[in-house]
């Protein structure tokens, strides 16, 4: 759905490009994970792929259309939405409802359409209750909510969440994970999720680490898992069991395997070690 | 020299139809030293009781008092009381690092030898060597190196109180690992009293002695300890979900070893664990 061939952009103002030579598809329907730490090009990758930015060198299509023609742009804007980590920079809107009901009247759907659309998608992240709020009066994580229902009522084909559940709990992060890989198995929905968290990898068919804006690595969650050593050089935090049970291996001279994710299966194997 | 809160109740539009009742009759006092949690899930209240307690925001009812004298609020705490914004970093707006770390100062009145005294003092507390970052575009550093900058902006006024709102948030593992040792030093070194917000409080559990959680705008839960267990206990309790540190030992006391002496740092967890194993190993 979205491919890269070599693509390469640099802020106007900067010397070095923030993403090199980028060659990657990403298919219809995958579930796919950007890693990288602070600063390594995510961001801007994401902006990249719903034609936020254009390229300075290669090309990017989405299904086919090619985001170097401005014609195109729209068009790919609305089959690629993309969600970024700050609620408030997106609002338009100051009442709940309103705000997601801005993107369906702009797609020109029938008010009864757009109704449906906006309930829907109240529903889908829990914040029925909040429709006719302003969302000034919503906490962080809240208004992480309703920025995301603002991008379902789109139903877009592809949708690109940049570190946008950083303000939900965990409870709430899985919630919402939960959701989205619901929708990518009943629409087929095209998913790329940014993020610099390991524990929010499990779900993806494949996993794309970038590093000062190069592609690293491509893998799949459970394959980068096991590369610890890789996990740390790239300044990224390890699954908080992977620490835990890496550091009783190095103090005590065990050899626990260090791809366990499940914490029972660790109890049962420490029980009768102590 | 607390700062204490008594019966403080706010609601957003009071008088309007979205009436919403954010904090309920909380009652607590900070002291000097401490550092403190402040817990709960999405919307239980914890960035509108960090903003009465900042002086900006006006409780519907009760009082906050900086050393038993009742403050006027909003406003007037004299730079007393630092607050660390979410994302603080977006609201940097100076050029260069110095001039952004002395606009707080300056705007207490300090100038010459004493505002820089000021801002170096801050630039350390944080961990930025003077030298290599005073002259730096503000744009130019990394996302840790910002942050850390906006807590030397709200240090150079000398709070004997810093709130801070998510102060890891967005942050990399080796961006965090900087600032959760920056709010140590601080504590340590200037005796600054701190309340964090955290809603993934899992590295900043060493930091902590005591745990204030809201609930839908209550405070369920004020406790002061370091146990592990009685962490894992009270969080649990709280309906937060527990980091995997204090969950495995959880389950390791639940399976009947002993581990109630045992502090809620990861790192001295599994190097409990381990000494343990060596030790058993050693027996056979």
């Amino acid at each position: 759905m979205i491919r890269l061939d070599q693509v390469s952009y640099t802020y106007t103002n900067s010397i070095s490009p923030v993403i090199k030579n980028i060659t990657l598809t990403v298919e219809a329907g995958e579930k796919l994970v950007v890693l990288g730490k602070n600063g390594s090009g995510k961001s801007t990758l994401a902006r990249l792929m719903n034609a936020s930015l254009v390229p300075d060198a290669g090309n990017l299509t989405v299904n086919g259309l090619n985001s170097r023609q401005a014609e195109n742009r729209r068009i790919i804007r609305q089959q690629v939405s993309l969600l970024g980590a700050m609620p408030d920079h997106g609002f338009v809107s100051n009442i709940v409802e309103e705000d997601i009901a801005f993107g369906p009247e702009n797609l020109g759907l029938s008010p009864s359409d757009i109704r449906k659309r906006v309930d829907t998608a109240l529903n889908l992240v829990s914040m029925e209750d909040y429709a006719a709020y302003p969302p000034y009066l919503l906490s962080g994580g809240q208004k992480q909510r309703i920025a995301l229902a603002g991008m379902l009522a789109m139903q877009p084909a592809g949708m690109i969440i940049d570190e946008s559940l950083d303000m939900l709990s965990r409870q709430g992060r899985t919630e919402i994970i939960n959701l989205l890989l619901e929708i990518n198995r009943k629409q087929a929905t095209t998913l790329v999720l940014i993020t610099q968290n390991l524990e929010d990898i499990w779900w993806a068919d494949r996993v794309a680490i970038l590093e000062r804006g190069e592609l690293k690595l491509l893998s799949t969650p459970r394959q980068l898992l096991s590369q610890l050593q890789l996990i740390e050089e790239m300044g990224l935090e390890l699954l908080q069991i992977t620490r835990i049970i890496q550091n009783i291996n190095q103090t005590a001279g065990t050899a626990i395997p260090t791809d366990i994710t499940d914490l029972n299966t660790l109890v049962e194997i420490l029980c009768p070690l102590l | 020299m607390p700062i204490t809160l008594e019966q403080v109740s706010f609601s957003w539009q009071a008088e309007g139809v979205f009436k919403k009742q954010v904090l309920n009759n909380i009652s607590f006092s900070l002291h000097e030293g401490e550092i403190a949690a402040l817990l709960g899930p999405e919307g239980a209240g914890k960035t509108t009781l960090l903003q009465i307690m900042a002086g900006l925001v006006k409780p519907d009812r009760g009082t906050v008092k900086l050393d038993s004298r009742t403050i006027k609020l909003p406003g007037g705490y004299d730079g007393q009381i630092g607050m660390l914004f979410q994302f603080p970093e977006q609201q940097v707006f100076e050029l260069n690092i110095y001039d952004e770390i002395a606009f707080g100062p300056k705007n207490q009145g300090l100038t010459g030898k004493k505002l820089q005294t000021a801002v170096y003092q801050a630039m350390q507390s944080v961990g930025l060597k003077p030298e290599e970052f005073l002259e730096r575009y503000t744009d130019n550093i990394s996302s840790g190196e910002k942050r850390r900058v906006a807590i030397a902006g709200v240090l150079a006024m000398q709070p004997r109180y810093l709130l801070l709102d998510e102060p890891l948030a967005g942050l990399d593992y080796e961006a965090a690992t900087a600032v959760i040792e920056c709010l140590h030093n601080i504590n340590q070194q200037r005796g600054t009293t701190m309340l964090i917000v955290a809603h993934k409080p899992d590295r900043l559990l060493p930091l902590f002695n005591r745990y204030l959680i809201l609930k839908s705008g209550r405070l369920i839960t004020d406790f002061s300890s370091q146990s592990a267990l009685s962490i894992a206990h009270i969080l649990q309790q709280a309906e937060i979900e527990l980091p995997v540190s204090l969950e495995l030992i959880q389950h390791l006391a639940k399976a009947g070893g002993e581990w109630s002496g045992i502090t809620a740092d990861s790192d001295e967890i599994y190097r409990k664990i381990a000494t343990r194993i060596r030790d058993k190993k050693g027996e056979e």
